[in-house]
């Protein structure tokens, strides 16, 4: 990314052409409301149904922060088509692509998504509330006391309510939502309470010449504030909170001030205003955009003025030209085009440009997968008895979240999810740790989040099991008490009062951590209940005392990876990952600036004593909350949320950038995996490969011991590494033509530690040959890049290999298709460093 | 309106969990069995008639950790372990193997890639058996 001044710059402009706005999907019938997104500000909306139009020269205002919802002459019906254009007084879009109108009920079959109180907490005197998770055109309502106290009919997905009354002290809120008469849970009982005292100083972001909307943050939840333009009051508003954009008229030029004052109770002072200047347009800066992937047709928006227009050009042409936060193209990008994203606030034109290439690959942030909040979650402890292991009595109980008819201790079982079906469920098991912690409480939070969509989850208590000794027989009685742990929830899944006739024990997954993580590896070899089909377990951190196979198999395996390690040095879950046989993926989640421990809550010490920097514990959460929920929506419940573990999307509120996701499927088609045992001359496909142009290149064991390429290697496979001078290549014959221009090329590969990390980062382009011999490139750089080594300052710094994609079309480009007949590696970095690189594959 | 400066809070030293204490005391018992007792191979479970104990006085309490503390019988590594007092270890080798006599002792920590090991004094000396 870079940012250009315009003056550099030979941009065409179409005045004709602007983008088409976006209906925010999904569309789902009963609903009375549209969302549209993504117009220029005060741009006229038309919406057609089936080509009809129902909406016609809507105003559309302002385009942030939620567009316009629009309400529909008629509720939506399942299997209409709906579109929306933007007009101005020079230009007409072109209409958006259609959105089908779905049954909720598909999606949904246990009601409506729970609303959420948005913000929180709830204050006295509050004026108005936000709810949130709502499907688009439904019906809020808030209960104040069981009182209804404000409705909006048709909303937004995230909504704003007034309450009337204002709220009043100690009074219990509740939000509710409906769609097509299917009511959803009751949100989360807040309890109002008293509202800050002195209120906070809110304050105007900074504002630009010409702008004609002010951004205002730290408002109180539920505040009324007013807007003072120069000293003058110019009118009341009310806020759910902490930012709150404000239309002005008319707009503000240079030198003028703007300042706002909130209140709360009547009575009570309002807070001190802070005057903030307008800026001169010579100050506006270049827009902030997200990185942009080859076929993309939009681009998206992080930074920028609410109410500036945007202008897209790639290649110097404009593309598309609307509001944010995503612009429409009017066509996809390709390989190596060049993209140049101004913004114009009112009659102030930004002088610098924003300037990004599209990448081959560049995962769009799409949402968080351990967010889908659909049910109230009950909470128990359980207590199954005791066992004999190994001689000793050990004490099988626990905690279990699940979904439930209302928050808290002892709930009912969710009655409609009881009704529709049997729900999966998760077991837990913490590692070794003081006996005297509570360690089983240390996931209470990944624990709510599954139970929230709809899976059980349970944490075995094996503090019995925990203390300062060892082996693989305190293994064994890890996996012992997860078993009968299982075996009791099977008891109490007929006849207990709660859990009777709830649980699916065809879907079974097992999260462990530490010694936990290799008795989850133990379990699916050892257990013998009728019934149970263990189908996803995450080895978190896990050690390898030798208590099983090694082999993780026929079910779906994910290992997380702390790569700051104070304990598990080894990270020997690398080990599990590369012998594992799945039964649909594996993944293998590497972290920088993660630790052993922090993923537990109960576990409060950095096990690695302050020598590696590392991120905040809720970072660690973030980790295993996103990528154990991605796998267990998937492998459970059938959500399409595969992509998060397959680098295709990234979730939300995770610090991506420090994690490396390696992935493999099975009975794909593999080029080479090096563990065929044919020698570097020959791929896994039986053909041959070539070395050439000074490149080296020879397979070893990515391992510790005998014949290893070095000591950097710590998982349990076999690859290759390569070396030499600057444009060698190895190339890979296939044993057959491959047409690839829908497919992806898979290639795990890592920058080699040889003992000091290099200043400089290295790479490697892949290369696809087509069948009269011309051969395309494309950079690493262009897939995310190659990380670095995680400096572990001499104390087993790991060459550890990710997973790369590279989408075919990033080789075809325009013209579509494209038939190969080889797969090349070049390296192309000054310095000839090594590489290692396995498991290339076409999938 | 001032502001205020500080400096930055010092972290409490994490204790260091890699530690590994001295061998103070070592006495090696052959115990055999009425009733077989239960342990576990790999992923199998058996049963053993005979095993040596190793009785094991430390300078200080091994950490609790991930890993597990093991004695190390030149290079046999003996994993089974437990607390049995104040700095008082049992360590156990199921079934009938044999150490030779004079093997050096070592103390280490296992369950993670190549144990450390740290060399004690001690050398295997089989001082008792015993019927239990």
């Amino acid at each position: 990314m870079a940012e250009v001044p315009i003056e550099r710059l030979d941009l065409k402009d179409d005045r004709q052409l602007i983008s088409p706005p976006i209906v925010v999907a999904p569309l789902y019938q009963c609903a009375t409301a549209v969302t549209i997104i993504g117009y220029l500000p005060q741009a006229r909306l038309d919406v057609q149904v089936d080509g009809v139009t129902v909406i016609n020269d809507a105003p559309g205002g302002f385009p942030m922060p939620n567009g316009a919802t629009l309400p529909l002459p008629a509720p939506f019906m399942a299997g209409q088509q709906v579109r929306a254009r933007q007009r101005t007084s020079t230009a007409t879009s072109n209409w958006s692509p259609e959105i089908t109108v779905g049954d909720h009920t598909k999606d949904y079959p246990t009601g409506p998504p729970r609303p959420e109180i948005n913000l929180a907490p709830v204050y006295r005197c509050g004026s108005r509330t936000g709810v949130s998770n709502l499907l688009t055109g439904c019906n809020v309502w808030i209960h104040a006391d069981g009182v209804e106290v404000g409705r909006v009919n048709g909303a937004a997905a995230h909504q704003g309510v007034n309450v009337n009354p204002d709220y009043g002290p100690n009074q219990n809120v509740r939000a509710f939502a409906e769609m097509c008469n299917d009511p959803s849970p009751p949100s989360q009982l807040h309890k109002t309470q008293e509202p800050p005292s002195p209120l906070p100083s809110a304050l105007v972001q900074e504002i630009f010449d010409g702008g004609s909307q002010m951004t205002v943050s730290g408002l109180v939840n539920g505040a009324r504030f007013n807007v003072l333009r120069n000293g003058i009051d110019v009118g009341t508003w009310r806020t759910w909170g902490q930012r709150h954009l404000v239309g002005l008229s008319p707009s503000v030029g240079a030198g003028e001030t703007l300042a706002v004052t909130q209140r709360m109770c009547l009575g009570v002072p309002s807070s001190t205003p802070v005057d903030t200047p307008v800026k001169p347009c010579s100050s506006l800066p270049a827009p902030i955009v997200a990185p942009i992937e080859d076929g993309a047709t939009s681009v998206t928006l992080l930074q920028f003025v609410p109410d500036a227009v945007i202008k897209v050009y790639v290649n110097q042409v404009k593309r598309g030209e609307s509001g944010g936060p995503v612009v429409l193209l009017n066509s996809p990008m390709q390989h190596g085009d060049t993209v140049h994203v101004q913004q114009i606030v009112g009659h102030c034109a930004g002088q610098i440009a924003q300037e990004v290439k599209s990448l081959c690959v560049a995962p769009p942030v799409t949402g968080d997968p351990s967010g889908l909040n659909l049910y109230p979650v009950g909470h128990k402890d359980y207590n199954g008895g005791t066992i004999t292991s190994f001689g000793e009595t050990l004490n099988v109980r626990g905690s279990v979240y699940y979904p439930a008819d209302d928050d808290g201790d002892n709930q009912p079982f969710n009655s409609r999810v009881k009704q529709h079906g049997l729900v999966p469920i998760v077991f837990m098991a913490h590692g070794n740790h003081n006996p005297a912690d509570p360690s089983y409480l240390g996931y209470d939070y990944f624990q709510h989040q599954l139970a929230k969509m709809g899976i059980v989850a349970v944490s075995v208590d094996c503090n019995d099991t925990n203390g300062p000794g060892g082996g693989v027989n305190n293994i064994h009685q890890r996996a012992d008490l997860i078993i009968a742990s299982i075996s009791h929830f099977q008891t109490l899944n007929s006849g207990d009062p709660v859990f009777d006739q709830t649980i699916e024990f065809s879907k079974v997954g097992l999260m462990g951590h530490s010694r936990g993580g290799d008795a989850v590896v133990l379990v699916p070899e050892i257990i013998a209940l009728p019934g149970v089909q263990i189908q996803a377990v995450i080895s978190l951190d896990p050690t390898e005392f030798g208590a099983h196979s090694g082999k993780p198999q026929g079910y779906t395996f994910m290992t997380i990876l702390p790569a700051a390690n104070g304990d598990v040095v080894f990270n020997d879950g690398a080990k599990y990952y590369d012998r594992a046989q799945p039964a649909r993926y594996k993944s293998q989640v590497y972290v920088h600036h993660a630790n052993h421990n922090f993923f537990n809550r109960q576990w409060l010490n950095d096990d690695a004593g302050g020598a590696f920097p590392l991120m905040p514990r809720p970072d660690h959460e973030r980790v295993l909350s996103a990528y154990g929920c991605a796998l267990y929506r998937n492998v459970l419940l059938g959500h399409a949320t595969e992509g998060f573990l397959f680098a295709r999307e990234l979730p939300t509120g995770v610090q991506t950038q420090n994690v490396h996701l390696s992935f493999e499927i099975p009975r794909t088609f593999t080029v080479d995996h090096h563990e065929d045992g044919n020698g570097i001359g020959t791929n896994s496909l039986g053909q041959p490969t070539a070395q050439g142009g000074g490149l080296g290149a020879d397979e070893y064991p990515f391992r510790q011991g005998a014949g290893a390429y070095d000591t950097s290697f710590f998982g349990d496979t076999i690859g290759m590494v390569a070396e030499g001078e600057q444009n060698g290549t190895f190339r890979s014959a296939l044993d057959k033509p491959v047409e690839i221009s829908t497919r992806e090329i898979w290639v795990r590969a890592a920058e080699v530690f040889e003992g000091r990390i290099p200043p400089d980062a290295t790479g490697f382009e892949v290369g696809v040959e087509d069948l009269v011999g011309n051969t395309r490139w494309v950079d690493v750089d262009d897939s995310g890049g190659l990380p670095r080594p995680f400096d572990r300052s001499g104390w087993l710094t790991k060459t550890m290999l990710k997973t790369f994609r590279f989408p075919g079309r990033c080789f075809a480009g325009p013209r579509g298709k494209l038939d190969i007949q080889a797969v090349l590696l070049r390296l192309n970095r000054r310095g000839g460093r090594p590489i290692a690189f396995d498991v290339l594959q076409i999938v | 309106m001032d502001e205020d400066f500080t400096s930055q809070e010092v972290r409490a030293a994490a204790p260091d969990i890699r530690r590994l204490p001295e061998i103070e005391s070592l006495q090696v018992v052959r115990v055999r069995y009425h009733k077989p007792v239960q342990y576990a191979e790999g992923a199998s479970r058996k049963e053993a008639d005979e095993v040596i104990e190793f009785q094991v006085t430390t300078s200080a309490d091994f950490p609790i950790r991930a890993l597990a503390p093991a004695l190390f019988v030149g290079d046999t590594a003996v994993t089974e372990s437990k607390r049995i007092g104040d700095r008082k270890y049992l360590f156990v080798s199921y079934g009938r193997r044999e150490f030779k006599d004079g093997e050096s002792i070592s103390v280490g920590w296992f369950g993670s890639g190549t144990p450390e090991r740290k060399l004690s004094k001690f050398t295997f000396r089989l001082e008792s058996e015993e019927t239990r």
